[in-house]
């Protein structure tokens, strides 16, 4: 955010984009357990309906990587880092500890395409994106010794960012589909519950000892909310 | 942080304004004057920022051509930032060695005045010795999309390069957050109206763990 930023659609006190900042991460707790709940696949015309490619479906994984932090304590700050954080205890135990996640590692698969991205709340930054082909750039260029090494650059580039455009596109899709969600009460209502279930299931199974806290606490968090 | 190798790690920022249909030569001439120009061991600034082509950042005679930064309906472009910096407290050491070898020469050097001058040029003497620290960040705008992408996420390296690259090519940048994208979604106007009054919304309550003794 630039210190410049100008609140131009007349919101009052905080610029909007300040005061809309808990989006970003509400969004990436959002998708860590919307990933879970579709089974690490998503049909592709759903979230974007002018889907250009032919693959209709996209994997997502949860990568090795996640920070957390509750919203209103910045500084208390979780680090996980390893496999399997798609059921990862330590993750839902930061969450039942109220934070959200602040950074995101995924795995995308679209046909022969593999992803990999860390996605920041705070900014919006994509980090350490890989991309991955079935083919290289070189090799495709090797048989055509025309090519010059400009256009050789510009083939090297355009190539590369057209992946980022994928990326981009999709992880844009699924916050429309998250921001539509979260406008309506079907956000409460349905998403809510489904998270704190999927908490409490989680720490039951990973820790048992979490079990009577876990099911007390949420129960009085239902209370609270409702 | 390259566009052409290695993994990527960038900012999202949206164009406000559009390039002008002759932008090809329009752009050219902008980036003539706000190529990076290098810092010189005889000059006094510390710091220098500019556009450098992308495949020749360290080129810097060369002039930035169409054929150097335009890939398709795309712009990719080098920002080049070069510093000198002088520790603190080896200036202050070598000042105070300097005056005092003054000193025993019987020049009489005492006061603010004397000790600028010294370091003006105990400074000018470091300049030609030490190598300025560099740093390249590729940039990729992409005309279609008007979307710019930075391969960096610093904040004062991202806020010098928004100030230059509007200033080069007289649109407006802003940063790509998940605020800003709910913002210009399109909304039905209920939507609208509920983004404005939108909360956090807790999924568990903070639980801060204190230790007693």
């Amino acid at each position: 955010m630039r210190a410049d930023d100008q609140d131009s659609d007349g919101f009052h006190g905080k610029t909007s984009h300040q005061r809309l900042s808990f989006l970003g991460p509400e969004f990436l707790t959002w998708l860590y357990f919307h990933i879970d709940q579709v089974g690490g696949e998503i049909l592709i015309s759903k979230i974007l309906p002018k889907w250009p490619s032919r693959e209709q479906i996209m994997r997502i994984a949860v990568g090795k990587r996640i920070n957390l932090r509750p919203l209103t304590a910045p500084e208390m700050r979780v680090s996980i880092v390893g496999t399997a954080l798609d059921d990862s205890g330590e993750v839902l135990q930061a969450i039942r500890a109220g934070a959200y996640i602040d950074s995101l590692s995924l795995d995308f698969v679209i046909g022969e395409r593999l992803h990999h991205v860390i996605i920041q709340a705070v900014d919006g930054a994509i980090s350490n994106a890989k991309t991955e082909q079935s083919f290289s750039v070189t090799d495709t260029m090797e048989d055509d010794e025309n090519l010059s090494m400009q256009e050789t650059t510009a083939e090297s580039i355009l190539l590369r960012m057209s992946n980022l455009d994928e990326i981009e596109d999709l992880l844009d899709g699924l916050f429309i589909q998250f921001l539509n969600r979260r406008l309506a009460h079907v956000f409460l209502s349905q998403d809510i519950f489904s998270m704190r279930q999927t908490v409490a299931d989680g720490l039951v199974a990973k820790l048992p000892g979490m079990a009577k806290a876990a099911g007390s606490q949420m129960s009085v968090d239902e209370e609270v909310s409702t | 942080m390259g566009i052409l190798s290695g993994s990527l790690t960038y900012l999202r920022f949206r164009v406000e304004g559009t390039a002008p249909p002759n932008f090809t030569e329009i752009f050219e001439e902008a980036l003539g004057v706000r190529r990076f120009i290098p810092l010189h061991p005889e000059g006094e600034d510390n710091e220098s920022f500019g556009f450098v082509p992308l495949q020749k950042p360290y080129a810097d005679d060369e002039p930035i051509l169409n054929d150097q930064f335009l890939f398709g309906d795309c712009i990719a472009l080098g920002y080049r930032e070069d510093s000198i910096f002088f520790p603190k407290a080896m200036m202050r050491d070598l000042v105070q060695k300097r005056l005092s070898e003054r000193q025993e020469k019987n020049q009489s050097d005492r006061g603010a005045v004397a000790k600028q001058a010294v370091q003006a040029a105990i400074m000018s003497e470091m300049r030609r010795r030490i190598l300025p620290k560099s740093k390249v960040v590729d940039c990729f705008w992409d005309l279609s999309r008007n979307e710019v992408r930075f391969f960096a996420r610093g904040k004062g390296l991202s806020e010098r390069f928004v100030a230059l690259f509007e200033q080069t090519f007289q649109v407006k940048l802003r940063l790509k957050t998940f605020a800003d994208a709910a913002i210009l979604s399109n909304l039905s106007l209920m939507d609208k109206g509920a983004l404005e009054t939108l909360k956090p919304q807790e999924i568990f309550k903070i639980v801060i763990r204190t230790e007693v003794n």
